[in-house]
């Protein structure tokens, strides 16, 4: 973490909320929790409000597939602070497991059509964003994507694109990679859910 | 409300969120933001440390990464959703 701010910032109900969970979960504090509880007017209401919507709100794709969605924009935009949990939270949601070498060779690693076509226009936007045409659009419309689906997974990419970053540029870093696997149970569990005082 | 559209208003409260207020920046902060934009695993923590050596504050450096980092990805959805409009026959009005 490169700001102490999100370290030790926090308005004092916020600040105790973050004790409460270091020491009780007995593991590391995720860093975007940190982060939403930190100015949360500025970010992490509007973000975790975002979140909530697009990764557990009403869609065409489970919560299991724009998991992995998220992971995969995670593995492009090289952050291995948010892969490492969200391809455990789509190992948790999935019925077949998935791994991040799976998700680095997603071409050859035998996940359905209609996931692969949609990783390929998630790449696309993610890498190379100005290139992006119809045809792209309508490769997904042939393996029977609706357009709100892809409205859908094009969202989860915007969520990603922008925690990456952030997670990136401010060095958010798991202790050990059993806190990740924490941290994962931890969100999937509450669905992406903070308490309303502490972002208000 | 469809979820396309609840999908948009939140998009829309974040940008207005973080957006709003954030002008454009000068150096060294617009070597930051170009930075988070394009590839922002290449920061280092000597990146930061320089900025805070500097004077800037804190508050500052995360309101600039938070706004760089909704600019790009704002794009991106823009990029996604522009080319579904791009490949439908125009049935609006003329």
């Amino acid at each position: 973490m490169r700001l102490a701010v999100l370290d030790r910032g926090h308005r004092p109900k916020a600040q105790v909320f973050l004790w409460l969970a270091g020491t009780l979960g007995r593991s590391q504090v995720d860093d975007v929790v940190k982060l939403a509880l930190y100015r949360p007017e500025l970010f992490g209401a509007p973000f975790i409000a975002l979140v909530r919507e697009v990764m557990r709100g009403p869609s065409p794709w489970t919560p299991g597939e724009r998991e992995l969605f998220g992971a995969f924009v995670s593995r492009l935009n090289g952050c291995r602070y948010c892969s490492a949990v969200h391809t455990e939270i789509a190992n948790l949601r999935l019925d077949h497991g998935v791994t991040a070498t799976q998700l680095d060779d997603w071409r050859n690693a035998g996940f359905e059509p209609r996931i692969t076509a949609t990783f390929e226009l998630l790449e696309k936007v993610t890498l190379a964003p100005s290139e992006v045409g119809p045809d792209d659009i309508d490769r997904l419309r042939a393996h029977g994507i609706e357009d709100d689906a892809i409205v859908d997974a094009l969202h989860v990419a915007f969520t990603f694109n922008v925690v990456n970053r952030i997670a990136n540029a401010l060095d958010f870093t798991w202790n050990t990679d059993a806190d990740a696997l924490v941290g994962a149970r931890v969100l999937n569990r509450i669905g992406y859910r903070l308490p309303g005082f502490l972002l208000g | 409300m469809r979820p396309p559209d609840r999908h948009r208003r939140a998009v829309d409260r974040l940008c207005r969120a973080v957006l709003v207020g954030s002008d454009p920046v000068d150096e060294p902060l617009a070597g930051l933001a170009a930075k988070v934009r394009e590839d922002a695993t290449r920061i280092t923590d000597a990146d930061v440390v320089a900025l805070l050596a500097g004077g800037l504050a804190e508050d500052r450096v995360l309101e600039v990464t938070l706004a760089a980092a909704v600019t790009a990805a704002s794009v991106r959805l823009a990029a996604g959703l522009g080319a579904m409009h791009a490949g439908k026959p125009d049935v609006g009005p003329d």
